[in-house]
């Protein structure tokens, strides 16, 4: 099957199937619709719908097919290009939007700034030929729940739409270890005491981080604290919010500073 | 109307001369070689100065030698030594747009614009005078045209200075203010005769040469590949261009650049190779093509892990082992094995880094890779924790497949489990592989964590305690 050929894509957090690691859903089956539970987001009456931005045709291709052959899925528009992409995000009703990092003639980081402030509910997944922390970093910033690494392993779209959808949030260990550094160091500028602050990480939320970068999955980590995958997954989220936070602060600092304000 | 020069005159030009072709001949082959090996353009703006006053100097000391009785001589010597001077000029300009680091074309197109003006000037004036027969030094359109070049230069430079305020555009705003004084200089004192360059040209031409030196860094006169950043700078050569690439750390900066390039040009092209070729193959068929798949995923995990050893060399074992998981747990996902993941997250183990760290992870993925091929087990456990009574390190890799065969299996196994114990050695641990036919393989691996206590009693343990444990 030519399709499948190209269907190599890692799901850097998702894995398919239940017994996989980074699996942050419980019940995402894989096997069809016939297993999934109806009270997840997602049904064949009310698909997912989603929106496609990479301007590698044969990779849209592949997704589109993926995503069309999913009952579960169904794809609402699609874009080769960034003023394309534009257009499409104005014009369209979406829940997830799939976006590669490059794109002829621009990045995907300025989609997902965008889609966040015309669409906030919806949900930016990256697609991204990059294995890379500081890219996956950049995305989570600006607000995106996901990074799928192109040409690694294999993996399914739909499958990963459909975690995000449902409350799955994405992370890796290198990504865990990055975040541990990055928001554990202190901010300049920050009057508040420590623990009051916002944007500063909780005794749990770092416990989980280790967890997490020394290889934990999610249920294991639930299992191991007592709590449910589905609290570990809101742990994750909060975390990607604090680094939202606090990015934002320091474009706000950054800009006082220079007198942009 | 024109002075032969006096033989003491002569001497001392030519002792001059002889300075100044010296100065200018290290100059230039250090300037070509620095060009050649770091492509920064400041050293080829310093090549093409210092070859324009070689040639110049040549040229005005070989003139200044013929008898200057002939006007035809005289006014020709005349032109050549004012083409040698616009040539300069030019250069000079090059030169300090250059270290200051500007990368405007438009200026760089103003000075090829300065030296046609000039070049047109010079000779309109050598036409005149060489058919009049009468050599009359009036150079007062070409020197009103380079004093307008060389001002507005100094405002560019300027400029830059105000924008960027790096001690290199301050540098050359300094050889351009003393430039257009020495403009003034030979201006005010207008004298054809001199064909021969003046003491104050020597000293500017020094301070140039000081200028290029403090720009590219190039300390003392040594050998420019004989301090070890030099080797790195070839990444960051145009650095002047950025108005910032100073500091201690600029090529430790370069060298991780570089290694995290070639980090990404593997991952990128080997990488996504192997997975063409992987998808390729049809999992499903001959048991051969699933042997070739299953060795092609081995290869892509271990580029990855080098991939990441490159990109995080600091990190502490438990991270690392991380890594090693999230690597190979979709391998162990296709062949079915089940893989119960059991670290200690403590402070004893986060200190073990660097060189160990790397160590205990080859171990731990060779120790996984030998599960895949050889074991057919359904479940491999891996523990690592932290044994406060030795302060050691343990690492556990255990599956429940069927064990070495002592007669047959150990022999392809052989330079891997090798491999283990050599780098279990060098990380300062003791490694111990036990195993029975049909009830599974186990490797152990004792790190001491603090020299003092040693550790001896519990690296080779019953083999009884790890059937017991596999049967549990």
């Amino acid at each position: 099957m030519e399709d499948f050929f190209h269907n190599n894509v890692q799901i850097t957090s998702f894995n398919r199937d239940v017994q996989s690691p980074f699996l942050t859903t419980q019940n995402a089956h894989s096997t069809g619709p016939s297993l999934w539970p109806d009270f997840l987001t997602g049904q064949p009456e009310k698909p997912v719908r989603v929106l496609l931005i990479d301007d590698d045709a044969n990779m849209r291709k592949v997704i589109s097919h993926e995503l069309l052959s999913d009952l579960r899925t169904d794809l609402v528009a699609q874009a080769g290009n960034m003023r394309e992409g534009r257009r499409l995000i104005l014009k369209h009703e979406f829940d997830v939007m799939l976006v590669d990092l490059n794109l002829g003639d621009g990045n995907g980081f300025e989609l997902i700034e965008q889609m966040k402030t015309v669409r906030p509910m919806a949900e930016a997944v990256v697609i991204s030929a990059m294995e890379d922390e500081q890219h996956a970093l950049h995305a989570f910033e600006l607000g995106a729940t996901g990074y799928l690494v192109k040409n690694s392993w294999f993996g399914n779209f739909p499958q990963a739409v459909l975690q995000v959808v449902n409350g799955g949030a994405s992370i890796t260990p290198n990504l865990a270890r990055r975040l541990l550094t990055k928001l554990e160091q202190p901010k300049e500028g920050t009057h508040l005491p420590v623990g009051t602050n916002p944007d500063t990480l909780s005794k749990r939320e770092k416990e989980v981080l280790k967890m997490v970068a020394s290889g934990y999955t999610s249920s294991e980590i639930g299992s191991r604290l007592m709590i449910s995958c589905q609290t570990v997954n809101t742990h994750v989220k909060n975390i990607y919010r604090k680094l939202q936070v606090r990015s934002r602060a320091q474009a706000v600092s950054f800009a006082a500073q220079r007198g942009l304000l | 109307m024109i002075s032969v020069l006096t033989a003491a005159q002569q001497g001392w030009a030519l002792a001059g001369t002889m300075v100044g072709l010296t100065l200018a001949i290290v100059a230039l082959g250090q300037a070509g070689r620095a060009w050649r090996y770091q492509l920064n353009p400041v050293d080829l703006a310093m090549s093409i100065t210092a070859a324009i006053w070689l040639i110049h100097l040549l040229a005005t000391t070989s003139l200044s030698f013929v008898p200057q009785k002939l006007p035809l001589i005289t006014s020709l010597a005349g032109y050549m030594t004012h083409v040698g001077y616009q040539a300069i000029l030019v250069s000079v300009g090059f030169f300090l747009l250059t270290s200051a680091g500007v990368a405007n074309i438009w200026l760089y197109l103003g000075l090829v614009l300065q030296a046609a003006a000039g070049g047109i000037a010079l000779h309109l004036h050598y036409q005149t005078t060489s058919k009049s027969n009468t050599f009359v030094p009036d150079y007062s359109v070409w020197m009103a045209i380079n004093l307008l070049a060389a001002v507005l230069l100094m405002a560019v430079l300027a400029y830059r200075v105000y924008q960027t305020r790096s001690y290199q555009s301050w540098l050359a705003l300094a050889g351009a203010v003393m430039g257009i004084g020495l403009c003034i200089d030979e201006v005010s004192l207008v004298d054809a005769s001199r064909h021969m360059a003046t003491f104050s040209q020597y000293v500017y031409a020094a301070f140039l040469v000081l200028i290029w030196h403090l720009v590219t860094q190039h300390k003392g006169s040594t050998d420019a590949r004989a301090t070890p950043t030099h080797d790195f700078q070839r990444s960051s050569g145009f650095e002047p261009f950025n108005g910032f690439g100073f500091g201690p750390d600029a090529a430790a900066i370069a060298v991780s650049l570089e290694r995290r390039r070639i980090a990404q040009d593997l991952h990128d092209g080997v990488g996504s190779q192997i997975v063409t070729i992987l998808t390729s193959l049809d999992s499903r068929a001959s048991p051969h093509q699933q042997a070739v798949a299953l060795a092609l995923e081995e290869c892509l995990v271990e580029l990855k892990m080098t991939v990441d050893a490159i990109d995080n060399a600091n990190d502490h074992v438990l991270e690392a082992l991380g890594r090693l998981r999230y690597r190979m747990q979709h391998s162990l996902d296709k062949l079915g094995v089940r893989l119960a993941w059991k670290l200690q997250l403590c402070d004893e183990l986060e200190a073990v880094r660097g060189v160990q760290a790397q160590q205990v992870i080859r171990i731990a993925q060779e120790s996984l890779a030998n599960v895949m091929r050889h074991a057919k087990a359904s479940t491999v456990e891996v523990i690592c924790r932290h044994v406060p009574e030795t302060d050691s390190m343990v690492l556990e890799v255990r599956d429940n497949g069927r064990g070495i065969d002592q007669g047959k299996s150990w022999r392809p196994m052989g330079k891997g489990l090798e491999g283990m114990r050599r780098r279990a050695q060098a990380a300062g641990g003791k490694l111990s592989i036990s195993s029975r036919a049909g009830a599974g393989t186990r490797v152990k691996l004792i790190l001491p964590l603090s020299e003092k206590k040693v550790v001896s009693s519990a690296v080779l343990k019953p083999l009884n305690s790890w059937q017991t444990n596999a049967e549990r």
